[in-house]
């Protein structure tokens, strides 16, 4: 059995667990620099407010229902998430943590010693509410792709209280018919228009088809695996990070500016820091990237026609994560894609292609010292960021013109609450 | 290269330094530090003054006599939580402040945590230099 662990609007419950006022009003957090909808309560969701809608589509609808408003406070939701899969951590011996607010529990075999699974969860529910005021809901079934069904229709039916259990083939058939076809994880939007156009509607039509049919109508092998999950065989197992953190596939560091940019270092600096940023990244979670992709972004509500977005991917000459080498390639990247004259309003550098450090194919020609001294470099300048504070000691290119305290690209945050949980000055204040 | 000198007669008995963390910070998923900002509490047996700052954890059973952050009619507030008869009370440190009756029924979702430790300063330092002003 596998059981997935999802936080019910879990940046709307980070703010909630340090506001208590905000239960049970209609309250929504914003994206980076406070562009779109990303988060939303029940009370928010029933307002008819969408996920990912721009702000200033609905601010109408916000206003008139007296809506709360935050900008994404990612120190605070970061250490939340942090709680809760430690808190899961400590109560079965394997946890894929497979994003921000949501993992997966590996329980083969744990019935023995956990007692009855949903009674387990039920207080595992409880305890990470206590521990952290934060809500979730688990999805408890014989293979991932089930728990996940499983986990959506706990959220959507109060009466389970937060707990959905397929124990046997009834309840996973009767979970199969209530979800329709293009909520099961793994189909997308195009997939979820062919299987229409064929009648198959609900998941339960999907478990029925054979695996020659899911073979060809669903892209291979990953089809047919999606279909046997359905049926309740497992096809995937748990993928744990070794350190307890999310081991990621890639890499993207990307933001919206604050304002406009359309000087060429204005634009370059940012992408620096994104770029530095991204490496530190890679570091710590002992990675080497092959591939680079840099990008930049017009207004996309503006009237110039598309394509508002230009990238460039760069395979590069051999796996790294130094922050020299990926600057070098950044560079180059960036010239290649930029018009003079534009006006850009989003940068992003994505690492792609990553491998375990230390593996990758040597160069014929480069000196090999060089390279372990450059990551004796990098190993030092971490060392340095993690004692005296994030971007202490930052490559030039990222710096900040002279005379200027935030940079040209910083994003806004109107609406921001303290970082409760890792900042002295931003500590939770309580009247006594 | 021959190392000079003696070696040091502590080298075989060498121990971790003491990590306060590990006295106010037990549980990584459920301590918490918050400042208070009030008197309501000063002057009692908890100690805690205004500016003070609490240790609190948030996965203990509150229990008759503990000091508690409570959360009032939306907002938080930090209080002796007591038992007379079969009646809750969150009752302030300090005489001068009034006292809130919880009612019969003890709800626990009402207490967001229970305070464990207590951490003042004797002189200005640190502590005093990072309160938040809002």
């Amino acid at each position: 059995m596998y059981a997935l662990v999802d936080c019910n609007n879990f940046y709307v419950s980070c703010e909630r667990a340090f506001q208590p006022q905000l239960e049970g009003k209609p309250v929504v957090v914003l994206s980076n620099n406070d562009g779109c909808l990303i988060s939303r309560s029940a009370e928010a969701k029933a307002l008819g407010l969408k996920m990912g809608e721009p702000y200033f589509q609905v601010k109408p609808l916000v206003q008139q229902h007296a809506v709360r408003m935050f900008s994404s406070n990612y120190a605070l939701y970061g250490d939340m998430s942090g709680r809760v899969m430690h808190y899961l951590s400590s109560v079965v011996p394997e946890v894929e943590i497979y994003s921000i607010d949501e993992c997966f529990l590996d329980l083969h075999g744990m019935e023995p010693y956990l007692g009855p699974l949903a009674e387990q969860a039920a207080g595992w529910r409880h305890e990470v509410r206590r521990r952290t005021h934060i809500p979730v809901c688990i999805g408890i079934a014989p293979t991932k792709t089930l728990a996940k069904l499983a986990n959506r229709l706990a959220k959507k039916s109060p009466t389970m209280e937060g707990v959905c259990y397929l124990d046997t083939d009834g309840r996973r058939q009767w979970a199969l018919a209530q979800t329709p076809v293009e909520d099961v994880w793994g189909i997308g939007g195009q997939y979820a228009h062919k299987l229409y156009a064929q009648g198959i509607r609900t998941a339960a039509q999907l478990a029925g088809q054979s695996e020659a049919w899911a073979r060809k109508q669903l892209g291979g092998v990953v089809g047919a695996r999606l279909v046997r999950e359905l049926q309740g065989t497992p096809c995937q197992g748990l993928q744990p990070s070794e350190d307890g953190t999310l081991s990621r596939k890639s890499i993207a560091c990307t933001r919206t500016f604050g304002q406009p940019l359309s000087a060429f270092a204005d634009v370059l600096g940012a992408v620096a820091h994104f770029a530095s940023k991204a490496a530190e990244k890679l570091r710590r979670q002992g990675s080497a990237a092959n591939v680079l992709t840099v990008f930049i972004s017009k207004n996309r509500f503006g009237t110039e026609p598309p394509p508002h977005t230009r990238s460039v991917v760069l395979t590069l000459p051999t796996g790294t994560s130094d922050t020299i080498e990926l600057l070098r390639h950044a560079r180059a990247a960036l010239k290649r894609i930029w018009e003079p004259g534009a006006v850009y309003r989003k940068a992003g550098v994505v690492l792609d292609g990553l491998e375990t450090a230390g593996q990758q194919q040597l160069l014929l020609f480069e000196p090999n010292e060089q390279a372990e001294r450059r990551a004796k470099l990098m190993a030092d300048l971490d060392k340095v960021n993690q004692r005296f504070g994030a971007g202490k000691v930052k490559f030039a290119t990222a710096q900040l013109p002279k005379g200027e305290y935030t940079a040209p690209w910083a994003g806004q945050h109107q609406w921001q609450t303290p970082a409760y949980t890792t900042c002295w000055e931003d500590l939770l204040c309580i009247r006594a | 290269m021959v190392p000079a000198g003696f070696p040091s007669p502590a080298d075989d008995h060498q121990a971790l330094r003491l990590d306060l963390n590990r006295l106010l910070l037990p549980h990584p998923d459920s301590s918490y530090l918050v400042r208070v900002m009030g008197e309501s509490m000063s002057g009692g047996e908890s100690g805690i003054r205004d500016g003070a700052l609490l240790a609190v954890d948030c996965h203990l059973q509150a229990q008759h006599d503990d000091v508690v952050i409570a959360v009032v009619e939306g907002g938080f507030t930090v209080k002796r939580l007591l038992r007379r008869g079969d009646t809750w009370f969150l009752v302030p440190d300090n005489p001068s402040y009034p006292e809130v009756r919880i009612g019969g029924e003890f709800d626990m979702i009402d207490v967001w945590g229970v305070v464990t430790h207590v951490v003042t300063e004797t002189r200005r330092g640190r502590l005093a230099t990072r309160v938040r002003v809002s």
